[in-house]
């Protein structure tokens, strides 16, 4: 039984969530079972914020399209002949008719429907016979429409991201706590290889129980025994940063996540290993950390690769996972490197597919009427209640 | 331009021919309005095609014609 709460009573059990760790209750079974919650994070949580919505290697050269849908939203991803990513919505200014339904490469982005012609900026190059047969010249049209609608977009670590409603501070000062963290990392060229660095996990769950989830160690030793013998639950450590106030107004988003100070599985029997990132820090030697860049992008870096995890929200109860693994150096890409990129593939394929029963199986428990949000343990889940803060946070924010 | 021809190239996906074939078209035509009516056909295609020779031949005879800005 979907548990839909009064107004008052939805702000009560949000209040809740963003007290301290040790009183706080979770975010309530609202948030993971209704639809109309869901719709009120739409606007809330994915627009006011910058939201994971594919991967730039999707576009692996100029004038290349590929067309998404996110939330609803029909988006076209455009690389233009400048190289950068570009993000519009997919829809002609004409007749609101959909523009590219298949991904690939394409000189010009054409409408079906009249032939209004853009280019991969988003300008208008002609519209055809608009001002009578023959006629390309319309005056209303040169006053009011230029071209296609853009969405502000930002890549970063391979994934393009987006902030539909236009509001959130810049990319670089909403994150500017994980981009002080990661700093060695955000600027690296990364490789990707093709499909054997990529997959997709479809999950009956809430997409905020794979954030949680990922954000602490706790579950581990449990979930993920094959981790036990190169990377204990003692190894481990929290990754929890408040936004803070850059300026008067702006102030950059909350992340949180884990570390491991062991990480160094074998994934070849002669002892060889991927090569590393150029100019880090000795202590990646080692070292590996996880953080969720709210609301939902997973992010994992390692001295010789990193990946990315972008959480596809279905719907209240349904997800989908779209994972990508990037290489150090761009030679990792030829055959020889081929069967340790294939091991390396499946450990991370098996380890986000342990946590499927998991997250799944908390959603099913949201549908118990009893439930409170549940507790947090402090010592152990403080990073998982730094996400439901911000969740709540967001959520309890008047709309602007 | 022969209608088959350019059925064929449409149907084709053949956008370089199509351009080509309206580009002809429009530089035989002898009145302004049908020059411009198939020279806008010639832009779009030449546009899909990548042909960057007949686009800008198209778009300086539309321009000229005060077809296109």
């Amino acid at each position: 039984m979907t548990q839909m709460l009064s107004s008052q009573d939805r702000c009560a059990a949000l209040t809740q969530v963003v007290g301290d760790v040790d009183v706080a209750l979770g975010l309530p079974n609202e948030a993971y079972l209704s639809a109309d919650y869901f719709e009120e994070e739409k606007r809330k949580v994915f627009a006011a914020s910058w939201a994971g919505i594919g991967f730039a290697k999707d576009l692996p050269e100029p004038l290349w399209v590929k067309p998404i849908e996110f939330l609803g939203e029909p988006l076209l991803l455009a690389r233009d002949r400048e190289g950068q990513v570009r993000v519009f919505y997919n829809v002609c200014r004409h007749r609101g008719m959909k523009l590219v339904f298949e991904a690939g490469k394409q000189n010009v982005i054409r409408c079906p429907y009249h032939s209004w012609s853009y280019d991969h900026g988003g300008t208008l190059k002609i519209t055809p016979h608009a001002g009578g047969p023959g006629n390309n010249i319309c005056s209303r049209l040169e006053k009011d429409v230029t071209g296609l609608i853009e969405i502000r977009s930002h890549v970063f670590m391979g994934v393009i991201f987006i902030n539909l409603d236009g509001k959130a501070p810049a990319f670089e000062e909403a994150n500017a706590g994980l981009l002080q963290r990661w700093h060695e990392y955000a600027d690296k060229p990364l490789t990707h290889t093709g499909s054997d660095s990529g997959f997709t996990l479809s999950l009956d769950t809430n997409w905020k129980l794979a954030v949680e989830n990922y954000c602490e160690s706790y579950h581990l030793p449990w979930v993920h025994p094959s981790l036990n013998s190169y990377s204990r639950l003692e190894d481990h450590y929290h990754i929890m940063q408040a936004g803070e106030e850059l300026r008067p107004g702006v102030t950059s988003e909350a992340f949180a996540g884990q570390g491991t100070l062991v990480y160094s599985p074998m994934l070849a029997d002669d002892g060889r290993r991927f090569p590393a990132f150029d100019g880090l820090d000795p202590k990646w030697d080692k070292q590996a950390e996880y953080t969720a860049l709210f609301p939902n992008v997973l992010l994992g870096v390692h001295k010789d690769h990193s990946f990315a995890i972008v959480i596809e929200p279905k719907g209240p109860t349904q997800s989908v996972e779209h994972v990508e693994i990037f290489y150090a150096q761009p030679h990792v890409a030829e055959a020889e490197w081929q069967a340790m990129r294939d091991k390396n593939a499946t450990m991370w394929k098996q380890v986000f597919e342990e946590d499927i029963f998991v997250v799944e199986g908390m959603q099913k428990g949201r549908s118990a009427s009893g439930f409170d949000g549940g507790v947090f343990a402090p010592a152990m889940d403080a990073p998982t209640h730094v996400f439901h803060q911000w969740a709540a946070s967001k959520m309890l924010a008047e709309a602007q | 331009m022969s209608d088959k021809a350019l059925l064929a190239a449409l149907a084709a996906g053949d956008h370089a021919l199509a351009a080509r074939l309206y580009m002809e078209t429009a530089e035989a035509s002898s009145g302004d309005d049908a020059s411009a009516f198939y020279a806008t056909h010639a832009y779009v295609h030449a546009l899909q095609a990548g042909q960057a020779a007949i686009e800008e031949r198209a778009g300086a005879l539309l321009r000229r014609l005060g077809r296109l800005r």
